[in-house]
Parts: structure tokens; sequence; C-alpha cells
């Protein structure tokens, strides 16, 4: 089947190095297999490709470098970017500090695209980044997914979710399911479960409040 | 320079190229020393960036002219001091003649938006660097660019600048006031000033103006829209309108990002409150959500004085608001029926979330007195939130749960409010609130019903998920409602829940949701209702029974004359309405749930366990079609069983069990090769069909068990089911042998297709036979005399099978799971007819071993000598030293990731514990025993090891919690002689001191307990470190304690001395050692350390 007639997105995936990223990208293996490298630092692209019930479709995954040090253009590959993904992992609290820092600059050069917020290891048992304790997405009405690189553990809900959105169509489902490299570590169902009540319960708290006295 | 230049574009390019080059490391590399070097670069960047080609237009590529911006970023953003004159004054004037060209008289970057957003971003860096001394006049310059010298006739604002305008003071807030920014960043003093002189800055100079500016410009814009939009749709003005609508979007947004930090009496005036109102209902959607948010900030914003909050909330009058358009979108929802707009939803999610953060400040002002101490505020707060409470209402009956969830908190609060005034006073609750609870309540009742299409034995399915969440949630709600009027609830949920269960047996047509919720009330009746009685008493009205009563007091009361409790009288009902056969999965089984859940109801009525039972055996239960569903209604049935068997009457017994019989046939099921996660025999024994037959295996034992006072009964029904599995379990055996597995050195993580098939059945045939012991009760210890024991040798039977299934098998990792499941079990019940078997059971075990498994294995080696005592003695003996092996043989494994790390951790935590419950349970002479005495004194330096561990703070307290425990037993100056306890297999090993151990405590342990409170990477703030502290404060004392004056001699003269101890803080650290509590030293040695940490 000829590229051109399958309907292709630029997918901007950002965050800080180690969170993940690579790894999540690279358990899709079609995408892994004809990935093009751009740049061995800076970024490489995956296409990674989706059956849905509205006919195939593709991200072109731009997996950013993290480390500051090789940046390459850095933000100038966000350019034209049609939606996005901002990780972080679970297991370190700088990652998800800097999140703020990583939402600024992509909506600066791609204004007003969906974007998926990602805490990645949730696998791991010793989470630094508790549920209760994620609520940027919630500030700026981002989507959430807890997921696990390693595990494949929720590995289509962000693409699923961007899909339904640039497509503007919300019954949008995949019907096949991509190959994934095996998993390497479980998720621990009851773990998971306690997560997804633990977010249900932050859910209820408030944001903190902003201080605005000066 | 122009050479430069040129490098920078070529690189670039290079950079950019998707066909990767071999000039491509290099191009990155300069590219990185270029932003490396901003402060020399930048003068490149600046005509890489603004340059203009002979026609006017922009000489470099947006990529090369986006990358410039980087660099002069690079040199502008954290620089606290002001830029020298000279460069300040070349970038100044390359801005303005950029702005000029650009979105005065040019494009405005209309083909890279993102170019302008990078701008403004680096035109918020200069502004930071040099609005408060060198450019005052920052505002002012750009304000005579927004609207140019007017002599042209279109006299109205310049869109592009004023887009660039509302852009850049959206980049300034985020500077100098966003919090989530801010706590992005890494804390600097230095910035955190700057950052508040440019605010003050602004504040003193420009923030009227700069708030004018933006209101006009939105007001402008807001009247062009109109305009347009009256001109009808058709005509040319689709893209103008589109702008317009972008400029107020754009505006708002930016008066939203500085409500927070601009006095308030600039942002609500008389003339922006009518604005914003009209905003919120204009008919684009982007310039409403912007409008709901910034009135959400406005209405957040905190302010000093209550009052002034009052009388904030009272001019905005946003109750009356959100009430007109609550109704109007919800109107309009109605309209669109099924044809979903999400855009809309959002929007309508925006006002509940509005509504939700009125009424929370509104509780902050009524509720407590320390917050608001001027009454009439409170008084006023309170009847403001009493307005909007219907309009809560609404929000809650919203449809889309995301809708209806924006207002939880405030329904959370409310209701939290109301309990408490419940607790000051007991009288009747007003008739306000009450009305206000009791539609709640039937907003409730509606919602938490099942939409009728849904289809919940879906399990991946998130409407699903989502559903059930919420319904939680609403029991939640439910909750707190019973808790300020418990009569409205019961009553509402015994109407509706019997209304339901009456209309069933009158076999009136209900559609199943319908039926599912009133099954679900009575289901949640139990936990809803905490005041009820427990047990029995939550069921049925009987007298209580005295505490001194005798034991059995229970079972001579006759319940069935005491009337039901309202839950009793629901569970009955439901009982007998035969509603466990309602058509439809989900209501069948929610029935099983419920009954099962209530087991004490059974106490009380003895007559609905036999249609209960009948129930669930038959089509409606465990025999159901549904596998799935089969699976769930065994484990209900295995509760149901457990809890009632006392009641069951005993001629049903051999019944029951005949008739789970053709369920207990146990299927091996091989995944796909496409389906495989790890590998195809780790896969193939993971079974939820198995796990689920579990329960019946258990329960089979439960029931057998019952039979007890007819032994050879029980044991011939007992072997009518053991003999069948034991039969197949030979025959899997020799099914395994032919893959000849002792020489699979792999574990069997090789097997392929059908060879895994043998090991598959006798790993699930282990775990059955296990499963029926445990039916069994746990053999007593002492055993009372006139016990009548269970079948033990039929069970010494199974173990001797099993073990002779691990002989043959014992390399695959499965099996040997399966047999320590088993184990756990068949010991738990036949206790000493099964001990014999142990050392071999170990040495089956231990020949093979994964580094996962270590962890299993101690924790089941851990339970064995908990279980057994004394009889774990000659066991432990041999089992000591191997163990030791293991443990150095996989800690000294190199560490490459985290989840070695996470393994190592997990290994030493489950050594210390066994090692700890080995001292516990006084069977310490294992370590000094002839076989391994030689070995002592490594273990106990690798416990003095693990305790200086300062990277693993959890087990360095375990390791010190253990040599407290090793002082204690073995430096006792006058060990106490030999005593049996008993027990013939007392060891007098265990009693025994070791002269001279008291040596080594002194020289090594001491000095480690002394030494660690100073390591320089001990981190006293983790409160985990904390802990650590205590333990070596407990072993110091456990030290003192044992030794008596020797030890404080020792501290006091020698050791302490020698580590330069002042005399008296020595003096001061023994005597308190000696004198206090545990606690009181704990405390006084963890303040000691800080001190003395916090000095140096």
């Amino acid at each position: 089947m000829a590229d051109t007639e399958i309907p292709t997105f630029k997918l901007v995936l950002v965050g800080d190095g180690g969170t993940g990223k690579t790894t999540f990208v690279k358990r899709h293996l079609t995408g892994e297999f004809e990935k093009k490298y751009i740049a061995t630092l800076g970024v490489e692209v995956h296409p990674l490709t989706f059956n849905t019930n509205f006919g195939t479709l593709c991200f072109n995954v731009w997996d950013t470098a993290g480390q500051e040090k090789f940046g390459g253009l850095r933000d100038g590959y966000y350019i034209q970017g049609q939606c996005g993904i901002i990780m972080f992992d679970v297991t370190s609290r700088i990652t998800y500090k800097n999140i703020p820092n990583w939402h600024r600059d992509l909506e600066r050069v791609c204004e007003n695209i969906p974007i998926v917020l990602c805490g990645n290891k949730v696998d791991v048992k010793e989470r630094k980044v508790k549920t209760g304790a994620v609520t940027f997405h919630r500030k700026k009405n981002l989507q959430y997914f807890e997921i696990s690189a390693k595990s494949n553990y929720n590995f289509e809900k962000p693409f699923l979710w961007l899909a339904r959105k640039l497509v503007g169509n919300t019954t949008l489902d995949f019907v096949a399911a991509p190959a994934l490299a095996p998993v390497e570590a479980t998720v621990d169902q009851h773990l998971m479960e306690q997560y997804q009540r633990e977010l249900e319960e932050a859910e209820k708290v408030p944001l903190p409040e902003e201080d605005d006295e000066f | 320079m122009e050479e430069e230049i040129d490098r920078v574009v070529q690189a670039i390019t290079i950079a950019s190229d998707p066909s990767q080059t071999s000039l491509h490391q290099q191009a990155m590399v300069y590219l990185n020393s270029i932003e490396q070097n901003a402060s020399e670069t930048w003068r490149l960047a600046l005509p890489l960036f603004a340059d203009t080609s002979s026609a006017g237009a922009r000489k470099f590529s947006d990529q090369v002219r986006f990358f410039a911006l980087r660099v002069l970023n690079e040199y502008l953003d954290n620089r606290f001091e002001p830029l020298d004159l000279e460069s300040s004054q070349i970038i100044q004037q390359s801005i303005l003649s950029y702005i000029q060209s650009e979105y005065v008289y040019g494009s405005a970057e209309v083909n890279a938006t993102y170019i302008r957003n990078k701008f403004s971003h680096t035109l918020t860096l200069f502004f930071l660097c040099t609005y408060v001394d060198q450019w005052q006049s920052f505002f002012a310059d750009l304000f005579t660019l927004i609207r140019p010298a007017t002599d042209s006739s279109d006299a109205s604002f310049n869109r592009h600048v004023s887009l660039l305008f509302f852009h850049l003071i959206v980049e300034i807030s985020g500077e100098v006031a966003d919090q989530m920014i801010k706590a992005a960043r890494s804390h600097n003093p230095e910035r955190l000033a700057r950052d508040g002189r440019v605010r003050d800055a602004v504040r003193e100079r420009d923030a009227v103006r700069i708030n004018e500016a933006v209101l006009t410009i939105v007001t402008e814009a807001t009247e062009k829209m109109s305009a347009l939009r009256k001109q009808g749709p058709g005509s040319p003005p689709e893209r103008q309108l589109s702008e317009a609508e972008e400029v107020v979007d754009w505006g708002i947004r930016t008066f939203a990002s500085y409500v927070g930090w601009i006095d308030i009496s600039l942002t609500v005036t008389p003339t922006t409150v009518p604005l914003l109102f009209t905003l919120l209902a204009d008919p684009s959607l982007p310039v409403r959500l912007a409008t709901s948010s910034a009135l959400l900030k406005i209405v957040t914003k905190g302010l000093k004085e209550p009052g002034d909050k009052l009388h904030l909330i009272k001019v905005l009058s946003l109750g009356q608001v959100i009430d007109a358009l609550e109704a109007k979108t919800r109107a309009k929802q109605l309209e669109r029926g099924e044809d979903t707009d999400e855009g809309e939803e959002s929007y309508r999610e925006s006002l509940g979330r509005l509504l939700n953060a009125l009424g929370l400040e509104l509780t902050k002002l009524e509720a407590r007195h320390s917050e608001c101490p001027v009454e009439e505020v409170r008084t006023e707060a309170s009847n403001l939130l009493q307005q909007i409470l219907p309009i809560i209402i609404r929000f809650m009956s919203d449809e889309y749960d995301d809708t209806c969830s924006t207002v939880f908190l405030l329904l959370h609060t409310i209701l939290s409010t109301y309990k408490r005034s419940r607790k000051v006073s007991s009288g009747p609750i007003g008739p306000e609130r009450r009305h206000f609870l009791a539609s709640l309540l039937q907003v409730i009742l509606v919602k938490m019903k099942w939409s009728v299409e849904a289809d919940p034995s879906e399990v991946d399915d998130d409407d699903n998920d989502e559903f059930e969440r919420v319904r939680k949630e609403l029991r939640i709600f439910m909750d707190s409602i019973l808790a300020i009027d418990q009569d409205l609830v019961t009553d509402a949920v015994r109407q509706f829940a019997l209304t339901t269960i009456e209309a069933y047996k009158n076999r009136v047509d209900m559609k199943w949701n319908e039926a599912e919720l009133g099954i679900y009330l009575v289901y949640i009746f139990g936990e809803i209702n905490k005041t009820g009685g427990k047990g029995r008493a939550a069921f049925c009205l009987a007298p209580a029974i005295p505490r001194d009563a005798p034991k059995d007091a229970r079972k001579l009361i006759d319940y069935e004359e005491y009337p039901l409790t309202t839950h009793g009288v629901l569970l009955f009902a439901l009982i007998q309405s035969g509603m466990s056969a309602y058509p439809h999965q989900t209501v069948a089984l929610q029935f099983f749930e419920t009954v099962s859940r209530y087991s004490d109801f059974f106490k009380v009525r003895k007559q609905c366990i036999v249609p209960t039972l009948q129930a669930m055996i038959d089509r409606r239960g465990i025999h159901h079609q549904n596998p799935t569903f089969r699976r769930r209604v065994y484990y209900l049935f295995h509760r149901f069983i457990k809890e009632s068997r006392n009641d069951i009457p005993l001629e049903f017994v051999p019944n029951i069990s005949q008739s789970i019989r053709d369920l207990l046939t146990i299927g091996v099921y091989i995944p796909e090769p496409d389906e495989v996660e790890v590998d195809l025999l780790t896969d193939a024994v993971k079974s939820s069909a198995f796990d689920a037959q579990l329960y019946l295996f258990e329960t089979l034992g439960i029931l057998i068990s019952l039979l007890f006072k007819n032994p050879p009964d029980q044991k011939a029904l007992l072997l009518s089911f053991v003999k069948p599995l034991m039969d197949d379990l030979s025959s899997a055996l020799q099914g395994s042998a032919s893959l000849n597995i002792k020489e699979l050195i792999t574990g069997g993580s090789g097997l392929e297709g059908s060879q895994v098939v043998p090991v598959v059945s006798l790993h699930h045939l282990i775990m059955a036979l296990g499963s029926i012991a445990k039916g069994f009760p746990d053999y007593p210890s002492p055993l009372p005399a006139e016990y009548i024991l269970p079948p033990v040798d039929v069970f010494a039977e199974i173990a001797q099978a099993i073990l002779v299934c691990l002989e043959n098998t014992n390399a695959l990792k499965v099996i040997r799971d399966a047999t320590r499941f088993a184990f756990a079990r068949i010991l738990a019940t036949a206790g000493p007819h099964v001990t014999h078997f142990i050392p071999s059971l170990m040495g089956n075990l231990l020949i093979h071993f994964e580094p996962s498994e270590l962890v299993d294995f101690m924790n089941f080696i851990g339970l064995l000598i908990f279980r057994l005592q004394d009889d774990m003695f000659d066991v432990l003996d041999e089992l000591v030293g191997p163990l030791t092996a293991h443990i150095s043989g996989t800690l000294s494994q190199p560490i490459t990731g985290s989840d070695e790390q996470r393994m190592h951790v997990e290994i030493k935590k489950a050594y210390i514990a066994l090692l700890t419950c080995v001292m516990s349970t006084k069977l310490q002479g294992v370590f000094i025993s002839p076989r391994n005495n030689t070995s002592f004194d490594s273990l106990i330096e690798t416990m003095r090891i693990l305790a200086e561990d300062t990277s693993d703070p959890p087990n360095q307290r375990a390791a010190f919690n253990f040599l407290s425990r090793c002082v204690v037993v073995w430096t006792q100056p006058n060990p106490t002689s030999p005593t049996t306890n008993g027990n013939s297999n007392h060891n007098p090993l265990n009693d025994m001191g070791i002269p001279g151990f008291e040596r080594y405590v002194y020289e090594q342990l001491v000095p480690t307990a002394f030494g660690v409170p100073s390591l320089p990477n001990l981190n006293l703030k983790d409160g985990q470190v904390t802990v650590v502290l205590h333990e070596i404060a407990n072993f110091l004392q456990a030290v003192s304690k044992t030794r008596g004056s020797e030890a404080d001699d020792y501290l006091l003269n020698v050791y302490l001395p020698s580590q330069n101890w002042p005399q008296n803080a020595a003096v001061d650290m023994t005597t308190k050692m000696r004198e206090l509590d545990p606690k009181g030293f704990r405390k006084y040695f963890t303040d000691f350390v800080r001190s003395t940490r916090s000095g140096s």
C-alpha cells in the first residue's frame, strides 16, 4: 500500500531524559522496523501505524532527545507537530516537576494541538510520584494515562485518544492490536487497580490553590 | 561574520535533513557550540533572525530564524545583571524595527505563527532584563505601534501587533507570576527578587495602561464580531469573523493571565463584568471557554479580607449567570438528543467548574470562625450558597459524567459542613437542607442506574470503568447524606429496593438496569448503614448477649422469633423474590454478590440457606452456561459455604459435594504462539479458569471437613475425590518423564506446544490437592483432648506423592512454585504428621533456584518456622549454611539496572526477616550448631555490613534489630540454665550464650552503631533514616541493659574517649542510655544526632 494514502500525523514525543520515551515508541514493532534515523542524537522518527474502524492511520512519532546536551535543534523539531505526548517517569519526581517547561515549549510551537500526559514505569513498585500527586493535566485540560512501556500496559491508550481527537470522532477504535515487543516486566493488576482508585480519589481533591498574593 | 552566518545556515540545513549525511554529527556539534557561546554569537543571531532580502522578505528560512531565536533566548535567559548599554541598544533597535516591519506593515509571520510565539518569548526575556532600568518606556513604545498614527481611515487597532502584545503579556505573566512554572524552575533567590521587582514596576507604571489596552482591544473586536455576525452567513466576513474571534480569545486569555497579580480593582469593574458575562455566552466556543477560565481566576483570587471576597462575589453575581446559562445549555443538550457535541459539553463542564469554585469560596466564607470572624459575612455567604444549591443539583443530574463530576468536590464540602453541624446540634435539620438532601438523593438514585445499553460484563470497556467510578462516588454521597439524616436515606433506599423486588415478584416487566439497581442497593446497604449493628445484629433485633455469657450462648437463641432490621427485610425479600433467575447475568451476579456478602443474615434466617444454595449450584450459579460468570460464582459459592458451613444441614453435604464433581475436571489451556508473553510454559500455567476452580477444590475440602463426626464416611468421601486426582498426577508425571526434564537446563522455558501439557497438568493437580487440604481446619496447637483429627494419613499420602513429582521435575520453576503452594497448605492442616517430608522438600527446592524465587522461598520457610517452631530445628540446621551461600552468591552478582537493584533489596529484606524469625522463635542455636559454627562470624559480619549500608535504610533498620536480638541472647552474663519448654524437640543450643561475643559487640558492633550517624551520606530529612536512628538507640540500650555497668565503663572510659567525645557528653549519653525508657532514649539519641550534624 502506498504511504500517501494513509492519513499521517506528526506526533511530538517530549519529556526529560530517561523517562522511557524511546523504549515506549520502540514497543511498536512495525514502527521500530521502519524507523528512519534523522539524527543519532537529536531525533528519531518512527512511523507507527494503527488499524482503526475508520481505516489505517499513521503517527510519525518524533522521539526527541530529552537530555539537554544532545538536543540538536530541540524545539525546532516540534515545528508542524499535530499532536503531542509529554512523558514523565513516576519513579522520578524531577521529571514530573519539569512538565510545565515541556508543555510551554510545545504549546508555543504547536498551538492548540491535542496533548497526552503519560506517567511511565508504573510497573515499578517504588514509585515516587503518586497517582494523586499528578494534577498538571487537570490544570491544562490534557488527557492523562499511566503506562508501563516495559510491560505494554496501556500502550495504545495515548494513541487512541489522540486519534479520536485528530479524526474528530469519539467512536473511532483500534480494530487490531499492533504487534508489540514482548513484555520485560509485568504490572501487578492489583497495583494498577489501586492506582486507578487513587486516581479517582485524587480527582476529588481540589487543585492546590494558586497563591496569587505577592 | 558573513562566513560564520553561512556556516550556521548550512549546519541547520544539514541538521534538519532527514537523510543523515556524513556531516550530520559535525553540524550538531557546531550548532551546539553556537548556542553555548550565546554571549558572543547573539550578534550573529540578530541578523539571522531579522535580515531581509532586497525584496523585503526575510532572508533566512524559518528553521534558521527559529534557531536564531534560541540563541538569543540563551543569551537573555537567567540574566540578572543589566545588559551593557551598547548590546541593549542594538537589540532594542532590532526588535523595534522587526516589529514595525513584520507586524505593523508586514504579514506578521502568517505562515509560521510559531516564530511569532517564540519571538514573544524572546521579547519577554529581553523585557525582563531591561524594563526595570534601561527600557522603562517599553509598553509606551509598544502601544504607539498598536495604534499607529491615525492618518489612515481605518482607526482600529493593528490586529497583528495586538496578538503579539497578548502573547507577550501571557509570556510575562508566565515568567513572573505563574506558580506552576515557578515550581518547575530550580530555586533561585536572585531570580525571585528580580521577578518581584518586575511585578512591582509593572503595577506601578503600566498596569492601568496594559489592562486598558487589553480591554479596549477586546471590546473593539467584540463589537466587530457582532457586526460581522449580523451580516449573516455566506457573505465574505467568514475569515474576518474568525480573526476577530481569535483576538477576543487571546485578549481574554491575556486578561486571565494577569488577574492573579494585578490589582483586582482594575480587572473587576462596572465595564469588565458585563463584558465578561456577554462573552461567557458568546457564540464562539473558544471565547466562552477562555472567559470561563478568566472568571475562575477572578473567583479564586486570593484576597486577604473575607469581606472583600464576599464583596467580589456579590459584584460578580455569578450565581444568577450560571443559573441562566445552565438552563440554556441544558435545553440545547436536550435538543441535540443523540447527536453529541463534545465542544458544547466541555462548555457545560467549564460552567460546572465555575460553579464549583464559586461554591467552594462561599463555603470557606461561611464555614469557620477562625477564617472569617465577621458574623454578617458568614450569614451572607451562607445565603448565597443556599441560592446556588438548586443549580448544583442540576449539574449533578447531567447525564455526562464529566460534567456532573465538576461539582463533586463542592458537594463533598457542603455535605461535610452539614455533617459537622449535625455533631453540634442533634435537633431535626432545617426544611431547606432536608429538601436539598432529598432532591440530591433522588438524583443519585437515577444516576446510579446502568445505562440500559451498557454491557457490564465487558471488562475492558472504558465507559464501564467510568460508570463504576462514578457509582462509587455516588455511594459516598449517599453515605454522607445518611450521616446527616439517616431516615431520609434508609427510607428512600428501602422503598426503591422493595418496590423493585416486589415488582419482579409480581411479574411486572422490568428492565435489567432497574432490577440491577434494586439489588445493588441491598448490596451497598450494609456499607452505607454504618450505625447498624455488627454481625447478626445488623439483620435482626435480638437482645444483646452479655460479654460473660458462655461461648455458644448464641447457638441457643432462636433468632426466628425476633423481627428483622431494614437490611434484614431487604435480604429476606430479595431471596424470596427469586431474582437469581433474572435472565440478565449482571442482575443474577449482583444477586449472588449480595447474598454471599451478608452471610450473617443466614444465621438469623436459616431457612434461607437451602434456597440460596440451590440457586448457587444449579444453572443460575456454578453451572451457568457462561464461563466468566461461573468463575465469579465459584468464588462467591466458596465464600458462602465457608461462612455458613456450621449452619448447612449435614445431610445435604454429600449431595452438594457430588454436585460439584463435574466441575472439577482440570483442563489445560495452551496459548497460541502469538499470545505468549513470557514463555509458553509460564503463560500456560497462568489460567484464570483454573484459579477460579481452586476455590471449588477448597470448598470441597470445607464440605468434607464438616463430616468430622463420622471419620470413616469422611475419609471415604475424601478419597473418592482425591484418588482420581492422584491417578491423574501419576500419569501426568509419566508424561513429563518422557521430556527428560532433569536435563532441561532452561527450566522449561524452551518447551514447545503439546510438550507442556503434562507439566501444566502436574502443576494444576498439585495445587488442586493443596487446596482441598486448605478447606480443612488448621492443625491445632496444642492439640485439645478428644480432638477428632481429619484423615491426616490421606494428606500424608498426598504430600508423599507431590514430593515424588517434585523430585523428578525440580528443574521446573512452575512445579517448585506449585509445590510450595501445596505444602504450605498441607502442613497447616496435617502439622506434625507431615513434617518428616520437609528435609527432602527443601533439598529438592534448593537444587534449582531463580533469584526471584529466593524471596518466596525464604518467606515460605519463615511461615514454617512460625507454625512448627521447635520441630523446625533440624531442618533449619541443615538449611542455614546453603541458604546463606545462595544469598551471598546472588548478592555478589553485579547490578546493571534498577530491576536488579530492587531484587537485591528484596532478597536482603527477606533474608534478614528470616534470620530475625529464627531469633524470635528462639531457634538461634542453629547458628552455633556444630554444622554452622564455622560460618557464624561471617554471618554476623554480613549483618553488620548491612547495618552500615545507608543506601538502604529499611534493611539497615532490620539489621540493627537483628543485632540487638543477638546481643540479648548471646551476651547474657549469666545465661539461664537450659530448660526444656515441654517440647522434646527443643534443642539446648538455643539457650546457650556465646562466651566472648561481648568483645565482638564492643569492638565491632558498638563502633558501627556510633559510626552510622556520622556517615556523610546519611540523609536526616528522610523519615526512614529517623527510624534507623531509633533502632540504633534500641541496640545501644540492649547492650547497656544486657551487660550493665561493664558496658557503661567501656563506653565511658574506652570507646567514647577514643572518639574524642568530651567527658560530659559521654557521661550524659551513658546515663541516658541507662536511665531513660526506650522511647525516651530514642528521642534523646535522635535529637543528639541531629544537633551534632546540623553543627557540622
